[in-house]
């Protein structure tokens, strides 16, 4: 058994309270002139005796009253066994949606690998960043959504849903796992007691792909003849080739420059040259061709042109304000 | 103080209605009221069962013949008759449950009465008592006795604890002669107790009127918790609780109040129960209406 707010144990000692009303505080009648006593009796007093057990029946029952309201502010709740040897717990078939898995065949390996794993009473998920309930039919249908998961947040989303349905989980996990999906700290990929999870990689043997890992572009310009642009290509389990970047602005392109990358290395092309409008522009450096995983083919940014400002100095030291300008205006 | 005994409101509630007396005692001063003289002169008024110490000369002896019961022949007569307030004045009259004490509501009471009485030429008398005869006021109808009686009234205060058996024994060298006698007591005792102390006041030939005061504090007590209730008499104590005060408690004094009823008619004498909450005027005039006899 364990509690989930178990500072509120605290509030226990409001038992105290009704402790001193009916024990320490001394019950004390108050007197009365009354005519005449010929109508009371001394049986009455049996009845007042009578009151007084009353007086601790009510003294338990609030007392158990304020215990309840404490423990409930706690929330307590149990630990079940584990499934036993041999007993599996609910099974949850997840399959990764992530961006890696629009690599190749992969989603479509995984939707089929989970078709394969789902029997009746299996609960199907799609994960991408957040772990989210489906039903089977959606599930063979599942898409790529274009973001990055971590196997962290999958394994915590997985301990809350365990505390919510409190059974132990099968979990079938069905994934590409790159290897940036892992967390910091291997605890984070613990799942609940009881709980399991089953591994179905889908990415295969490695693929070769292109990738644009860098731009580095001014954020502002004046005069877009002498603004650069400079970017990195890196390739991963791939040969020596030329590919070609190209500049785009606004979706048109604008320029091309060829690059020699190195097997399974990296290579920096650079432009010369953004002739802009005035205004923010949305910039992107693209391979061409593109290859099979096409979302990291495509490097985006925006740069806006503006005119420069003019501004007067008076003072002894004109020459280290316009330094000054000169050095902030080229770093940005 | 005249102003205090008799609001002119009271007085004019009671104003149109004549205290008369149900039988009439002999009196010498002709008035309004019927006169219980026998005589074959005199209108005859009715039949009525003989009790112990009545006259033997009265009984029909015809109609003792014809149903071999004794019964009185009565007539009417015209006369003054003489009104003697007997005035408890025990500490328990002076209860309270909020509104008026007792004690005042019975001196208000009998002044307004004996006003009235006095108003018609009755002779008015006063006796105070508790455990015994504290004030005696001789009934008469002149206008000194009238201020006496109303300064007795005012200085009688609550100072003892009550004793029916005692007083009662000296009043009946005071009652010499026949009449009204209004007793103003709240009756915490026995009923059987206070039946048999007063019954020899009727026997003597009086008409007699028992006015229970009680505030409705004793008829129906209500308790917020258990209270450690001190009789304002003995000083004894009693712890009760809310429950017997609401239940057992209420059916006791109801019970109390059918025994007094019920044993004043069966003894030939009127019984009227003054809550301390009813309107003054509105306790006069039921006892007057009761009094004719058309309640």
């Amino acid at each position: 058994m364990g509690l989930f707010a178990p500072w509120f144990i605290a509030g226990l000692g409001l038992l105290g309270l009704p402790v001193y009303l009916h024990l320490l505080k001394r019950h004390r009648s108050e007197t009365q002139q009354f005519s005449s006593l010929m109508f009371f009796e001394k049986s009455t007093q049996a009845n007042l005796r009578h009151r007084r057990l009353d007086f601790l029946v009510l003294l338990t029952a609030r007392l158990a009253l304020l215990s309840l309201i404490a423990l409930a502010f706690a929330q307590p709740f149990l630990w079940r066994a584990g499934a036993a040897p041999g007993t599996a717990g609910t099974r949850l078939v997840i399959v990764d949606t992530s961006a890696s898995m629009g690599f190749g065949d992969r989603i479509s390996r995984a939707r089929t690998e989970a078709a394969r794993l789902m029997t009746p009473g299996s609960k199907a998920a799609l994960f991408d960043s957040r772990l989210r309930l489906t039903t089977p039919p959606e599930l063979a249908r599942a898409a790529v959504t274009g973001t990055r998961g971590s196997l962290g947040e999958l394994a915590r989303a997985l301990r809350a849903y365990q505390e919510t349905g409190k059974a132990p989980l099968d979990v079938h996990f069905i994934s590409d796992l790159q290897r940036s999906a892992m967390p910091p700290g291997f605890s984070d990929l613990r799942l609940g007691p009881g709980s399991s999870i089953t591994l179905h990689p889908v990415a295969g043997s490695p693929e070769p792909n292109w990738t644009v890992e860098s731009v580095t572009a001014p954020s502002r310009v004046r005069d877009g003849s002498s603004a650069k642009v400079q970017a990195v290509i890196a390739g991963f389990h791939t040969k020596a080739a030329k590919v070609t970047a190209v500049l785009e602005v606004n979706g048109r392109p604008v320029a091309r420059q060829p690059a020699q990358v190195p097997a399974s290395g990296r290579a920096k092309v650079e432009f010369t040259g953004l002739d802009i409008p005035y205004g923010f522009a949305q910039c992107a450096v693209s391979l061409e061709p593109g290859d099979s995983l096409s979302a990291d083919d495509r490097y985006l940014f925006t740069v806006e042109r503006t005119d420069p400002l003019r501004v007067a100095f008076s003072g002894r030291a004109p020459l280290f304000f316009r330094d000054a300008l000169d050095a902030s205006t080229r770093g940005a | 103080m005249l102003q205090r005994f008799l609001d002119p409101q009271v007085l004019a509630g009671i104003a149109n209605l004549q205290l008369t007396a149900k039988t009439v005692v002999d009196g010498f001063i002709a008035g309004l009221h019927r006169s219980p003289d026998y005589g074959f002169s005199q209108e005859f008024a009715e039949y009525r069962a003989y009790v112990p110490g009545d006259d033997l000369r009265f009984v029909d002896w015809n109609v003792y013949a014809r149903t071999d019961r004794l019964y009185l022949k009565r007539y009417r007569g015209e006369t003054n008759t003489r009104l003697t307030i007997l005035l408890d004045r025990s500490n328990s009259m002076a209860f309270s449950s909020g509104g008026v004490k007792k004690i005042d509501y019975a001196r208000y009471l009998a002044a307004s009465l004996a006003y009235l009485a006095h108003h018609q030429r009755d002779a008015v008398g006063l006796i105070s008592f508790d455990e015994s005869v504290r004030d005696f006021i001789e009934p008469s109808s002149r206008q000194g006795n009238w201020v006496k009686l109303l300064h007795c009234l005012d200085r009688s205060e609550p100072a003892s604890r009550t004793d029916f058996a005692q007083p009662f024994v000296h009043f009946q060298q005071f009652l010499h002669k026949r009449g009204i006698v209004l007793v103003i007591s709240d009756f915490l005792a026995p009923a059987e107790v206070v039946l048999r102390t007063v019954a020899p006041l009727r026997q003597r030939g009086n008409d007699v009127v028992l006015m229970h005061v009680l505030d409705p504090g004793e008829i129906s007590p209500r308790l917020a918790g258990s209270r450690i209730l001190i009789d304002m008499e003995t000083g004894d104590e009693l712890e009760v609780s809310p429950e017997y005060a609401a239940g057992g408690y209420r059916e006791k004094i109801a019970a109390h109040l059918k025994a007094l009823e019920s044993g004043a008619q069966g003894a030939g004498m009127s019984y009227f129960l003054a809550r301390t909450d009813q309107p003054l005027d509105e306790a006069l005039r039921r006892y007057l209406v009761v009094r004719e006899g058309r309640a």
